[in-house]
């Protein structure tokens, strides 16, 4: 299952720092770097809507890039994407160049099938790894791995061990085969949901927490642990 | 409610008004949906405790709840009709200091209609604003 390839070019940059990429992202850019086998790091940017098709492929975030810089191509992939921490656009992305022979670690995306089995015996699906991180060859990186639940039931548990008849080729988990994957659990009782939708008690005073440092201070902690208004005339506490 | 079992120092100095945006804690950890901050600001134990009630009780039975904040930092008060002087106040209650793009809540383990309803009647409960996140691929 060889993923699909797309082209995006890039342009090398020369200046650096948060000021010359915060001017290039209003230009419509994205900031980068391309590093990897075989090539010098180099600083690049990229359009950023070609980028972001780039990325909402099929493949998803495992999208293997002919990225053409300076006339040279490198078979790269997206190593990772800094987003904005509110609008979730792309801030810079790292290329890592990779050979088509040389295994690279990818992040393959789980993908559930027949979720209305365990829900229909009234289970809830707690899925516990979202994605599976596997060592492969570039062009054998699987688009998704899927995972049946059909016939499953409450306390029923999948492993890794339940992938390996999808694994490619020639590529192996970085996790061990007893490793959780997805799980089935038992609704909560009725006392419990109860208990959850009333809490605690919100009017309830909490206890002050304990100290931990009681011996180091007398002067403050002395004073300080008998809580009520202050009398001590000192002005601020310490930190 | 949420609270330090164990700290250091009863009282702490007053937080300074939070600048420039998350820098963890800003994509979902185990959840398919959440809601992250779009505001600065303090959220309360209280706060935290009666948005994750209202969203127990829109999920009712199914899904998973995750709270991504936890009050930390002690707020004092000094009693009502007090002259000013005489030390800092008593520890009141904790706050959880927020930056935009923290995410705040996580929900597992239901629709994506139902999350935005859960999501929703919990950012009532909140003194920022806030918006609904997924997760990328989440029900298809």
């Amino acid at each position: 299952m060889a993923s699909k390839q797309i082209e995006l070019t890039a342009s090398t940059r020369t200046k650096h720092g948060k000021g010359a990429s915060g001017r290039l992202r209003k230009t419509g850019r994205v900031p980068g770097i391309v590093y990897g086998h075989g090539v010098e790091p180099t600083a690049l940017d990229v359009d950023a809507l070609q980028l972001y098709h780039a990325l909402h492929t099929d493949a998803g975030r495992n999208v293997l890039i002919r990225l053409e810089v300076e006339g040279e191509t490198h078979l790269s992939i997206v190593k990772d994407l800094q987003r904005h921490a509110v609008r979730g656009d792309v801030m810079h992305v790292d290329f890592q160049a990779v050979s088509r022979d040389q295994q690279i670690t990818a992040e393959i995306p789980v993908h559930l099938a027949n979720e209305e089995d365990p829900r229909q015996n009234g289970g809830i699906i707690n899925l516990v790894l979202y994605t599976v991180p596997l060592r492969v060859r570039p062009l054998e990186v699987p688009q998704e791995f899927v995972l049946d639940l059909a016939g499953t039931e409450i306390g029923d548990v999948r492993r890794m061990s339940d992938l390996a008849d999808q694994l490619p080729e020639g590529a192996e988990f970085e996790l061990e085969d007893d490793v959780t994957i997805v799980t089935i659990t038992a609704p909560m009782s009725e006392e419990e949901l109860d208990e959850l939708a009333e809490g605690a008690g919100i009017e309830e005073d909490q206890a002050e927490p304990e100290l931990v440092a009681e011996g180091d201070e007398p002067a403050e902690g002395g004073d300080e642990a008998e809580g009520g208004a202050d009398a001590e005339g000192d002005g601020d506490a310490d930190e | 409610m949420l609270a330090p079992k164990r700290v250091k120092y009863r009282k702490q100095h007053r937080p300074r008004p939070l600048k420039g945006l998350a820098t963890g804690g800003t994509e979902l950890y185990v959840g398919d949906y959440g809601i992250k901050a779009t505001q600065p600001g303090w959220i309360t134990a209280r706060q935290i405790e009666a948005a994750r009630i209202s969203i127990n009780r829109a999920v009712k039975r199914g899904g998973k709840v995750r709270i991504a904040i936890f009050p930390d930092r002690s707020i004092t008060k000094k009693p009502l009709e007090t002259r000013m002087g005489s030390g800092k106040g008593s520890p009141d209650h904790w706050v959880a200091a927020v930056k935009p793009g923290r995410v705040l809540f996580e929900i597992s383990g239901v629709s994506e209609e139902l999350a935005r309803e859960a999501m929703r009647r919990a950012s009532h409960k909140l003194p920022v604003k806030t918006k609904f996140i997924a997760r990328e691929g989440a029900d298809e």
